[in-house]
């Protein structure tokens, strides 16, 4: 029973590797946060993707429209729930060095919490995961039903309405909020501002800041070029203790004279959806200013 | 050190190998005495300390009320579990007293609440408490008069292998005494029970990471605020998948510690027996957490007079039982009401029963068991929150945010939680329909190695068993 179980399952895991080497798919769906950190480290180590414009940050700039970063070429390796120095960690341990990195200065004040494992980035280990993409987060079998499903839903829907629907009809007619619902997240928005009353923690900020310039100065060491921009929030929170601390940090340890900075951003052109997350509508706004902007650096 | 890590598969082949080995073969439990503690200091080296003396004094105490002055039996077995009971109560309890006889800011509080939790604690406390009681009753009972072997060296060796034993002794299944030391002995490579141990394994790896770790990363936006801005329906369906999670986190574990031993040649006891499928609260109880509730039942419920001294007094005993199994749980009151919740439905179910003879059809049955599920799924946000006004809020949410928007990742949360639950529901529906699929057994195999292919490629991001944390 067990050598029958063992041939069944070489069986399906062959043929499976199989199908993905043939279909090959494109985008992928993830089923969490965690799972979508991972896939971006993976894709990172693992994909030919191009990696020459790479972006760090949290998931603010994490939010950053994907494909139309993919089509100019950026590498976001933003993490949800975590900060700019994770991703420096990975572009430290792997051997794939950017061209230029786009760091995001909003949530500098957050300590890394990402665990790495040193066989992640062994070439064994590399060549074993692009041999066997089954191996990979992004192709985990629920991911692909998932993907499978909204491919199939979509094609129903435009079926059904005969129409292609657009992203911004989407983001229109989507259902109205309901005016309890607008209560609590105003509520939320106006708890958040009320923290970015208070400043960053000096001594925490003093041993993030040093370790930034570490990797900043290491990856210089290399040809990298370096880009500070920071993302919309609510006008009220632009405008706190907190953040102008921040820019004031970064004004003082990374000046204009030698490092690149993104002019500042205008956060009463943008919207968010809870105080620090860019709404959809805001999503690709931002983002086509981004990618313009970047051109000036490169 | 987690089930599901390298290091863990690492130290189960090493000690494997050295286990089976001819030259070994004498030194067996030593072998796993060493991986046990190799095991257990790999997450708190100074706690193996406080291992280590749990087992002593139960080794020694044990010994005296077997071989020491007779008149002093009754004296040290009670010396015996008010210690293991003590030391549970010290790293355990401590926070909780503090909080509810002690100002945050009083000196003695501040020193309660940096006492550290021992992973294992609430396991291998009442394993020691098994033991006392087991070898106290072997005067009237025969077949307990040889868990304490008369040689203090070779009774040490034994006492210390049922305590510390690495598959069972950071979450279960509790292992008593009279099960378990009758097994020791020399084991042989050949009467490895192979097919067990892979079944258990490959099920047990299955429910835990691709079911638990998956639906836990669902489940998150349970936590307190994230749920007061989800719609009622999302809210429903992430506590019926925590509902999933902490089954399959749980089973899972157990599972795996089974088959572990297994291959050790060990048989630990079904910790789980297809519990939502119970149609009422007793049926529930002899399926989930097997070895807890015939644990309680054994050394507690029956000692306090179980069934035998009248109606009033059993639904005392069944609510005393309930209530302190479910301060076993955790240092939380919330644990306690949990708790106390599932001992006032067995109370009100054994009264009901005695005046309401329901049909028994399968109909009548059916809804008993939604019954039964949709309450136990509801006293698990007392785990999920163990913070009581949380879990309250919870419930408000539920009733109140039929109007919120349902976002597109909120759609994710339900979609997933259902995908996920799927094999659950399979699990517990071949488990009753078992009979009329028999015909189905010859092609197990392919379910096995189709599982196995889950493991390796749909594997959620590690995290902990849930009850570590009793």
């Amino acid at each position: 029973m067990i050598k029958k179980s063992i041939i069944v399952f070489t069986a399906v895991f062959a043929l499976y590797n199989l199908l993905l080497h043939w279909l090959s798919p494109e985008t992928f769906i993830p089923q969490n946060i965690k799972q979508d950190n991972v896939i971006k480290v993976q894709e990172y180590i693992y994909s030919d993707l191009p990696k020459e414009k790479v972006i760090l940050g949290s998931s603010l700039a994490a939010k950053l429209d994907k494909d139309m970063l993919a089509k100019s070429g950026f590498f976001n390796l933003a993490f949800r729930g975590q900060s700019v120095y994770d991703g420096l960690k990975i572009i430290s341990k792997s051997n794939v060095t950017p061209k230029i990195i786009f760091i995001e200065i909003n949530v500098l004040t957050r300590h890394p919490s990402i665990t790495l494992e040193d066989l992640w980035f062994e070439p064994a280990v590399v060549q074993i995961k692009k041999a066997l993409p089954a191996l990979k987060e992004r192709n985990q079998p629920v991911n692909n039903l998932l993907l499978a499903i909204q491919i199939c839903l979509k094609s129903l829907r435009e079926e059904n309405n005969n129409v292609t629907i657009a992203e911004d009809e989407k983001t229109i007619n989507k259902p109205k909020e309901s005016q309890s619902q607008i209560v609590f997240e105003n509520s939320y928005i106006n708890k958040r501002i009320a923290e970015y009353q208070n400043l960053p923690n000096d001594s925490s900020m003093k041993i993030l800041i040093a370790s930034l310039k570490q990797d900043i100065l290491n990856l210089e060491s290399k040809g990298v070029k370096i880009v500070f921009f920071e993302m919309p929030m609510h006008p009220k929170i632009c405008e706190s203790p907190r953040l102008n601390a921040i820019r004031e940090i970064i004004r003082l340890n990374f000046p204009r004279e030698k490092y690149a900075h993104y002019p500042p951003v205008d956060c009463q052109a943008y919207k968010t959806r809870d105080g620090i997350h860019l709404a959809s509508e805001s999503v690709p706004i931002y983002t086509k200013f981004f990618i313009n902007q970047s051109e000036e650096y490169q | 050190m987690l089930f599901n890590s390298y290091i863990y598969v690492c130290l189960v082949c090493l000690t494997f190998a050295f286990y089976y080995m001819p030259i070994f073969k004498k030194f067996q439990i030593h072998i796993l005495i060493i991986a046990s503690f190799i095991f257990y200091a790999y997450s708190q080296l100074t706690l193996l300390l406080l291992l280590t003396f749990s087992a002593f004094v139960n080794i020694i105490t044990s010994y005296y009320i077997s071989y020491g002055n007779r008149a002093y039996r009754k004296f040290y077995a009670t010396l015996g579990v008010i210690i293991n009971l003590g030391v549970l109560a010290f790293f355990k309890y401590s926070p909780l007293i503090a909080q509810t006889l002690f100002r945050q800011t009083d000196s003695i509080a501040e020193f309660l609440l940096s006492i550290p939790l021992p992973v294992g604690i609430s396991f291998y406390t009442f394993q020691g408490i098994s033991l006392m009681i087991d070898v106290y009753r072997s005067d009237k009972i025969a077949a307990y008069r040889d868990l304490v072997a008369p040689d203090l060296w070779v009774h040490a060796k034994k006492t210390m292998f049922f305590i510390v034993f690495f598959p069972q002794l950071v979450a279960g299944p509790v292992v008593k005494a009279h099960d378990f030391i009758p097994q020791i002995s020399a084991k042989c490579f050949k009467d490895i029970n192979w097919e067990a141990a892979f079944k258990s394994l490959i099920i047990g790896y299955f429910l835990k990471m691709v079911i638990a770790d998956n639906i836990k990363e669902q489940t998150l936006y349970m936590s307190f605020p994230y749920f007061e801005s989800q719609h009622s329906a999302v809210l429903i369906m992430m506590l019926f998948g925590y509902s999933m999670q902490i089954f399959s986190d749980f089973a899972g574990y157990s599972l795996i510690a089974i088959g572990t031993a297994h291959l050790f040649g060990y048989k630990l006891m079904t910790n789980f027996n297809f519990p939502y499928i119970a149609s009422s609260f007793s049926e529930f109880w002899r399926r989930w957490h097997i070895s807890l509730s015939s644990f309680l039942k054994e050394y507690l419920y029956i000692p306090l007079g179980g069934n035998r001294r009248g109606e009033a007094r059993t639904y005392i005993n069944l609510l005393i039982t309930m209530f302190l199994g479910g301060l076993w749980h955790g240092a939380a009151w919330s644990y306690a009401v949990w708790g106390t919740f599932h001992g006032g439905a067995l109370a009100v179910e054994r009264f009901l029963k005695t005046y309401i003879k329901l049909p028994d059809n399968k109909f009548t049955i059916f809804f008993q068991s939604l019954f039964v599920f949709f309450s136990v799924t509801l006293f698990w946000l007392l785990f999920r929150l163990p913070e009581f006004s949380h879990a309250v809020k919870y419930v408000l949410s539920i009733a109140k945010n039929t109007s919120y928007q349902i976002r597109d990742e909120h759609k994710a949360i339900i979609g997933t939680v259902l995908l996920y639950s799927v094999p659950v529901w399979l699990y517990h529906w071949y488990y009753l329909h078992r009979d009329r699929l028999q015909f189905l057994q010859k092609y197990e195999y392919i379910a096995y190695g189709v599982l196995l292919f889950f493991i390796l490629t749909n594997s959620g991001t590690p995290g902990e068993f849930i009850y570590f944390q009793f």
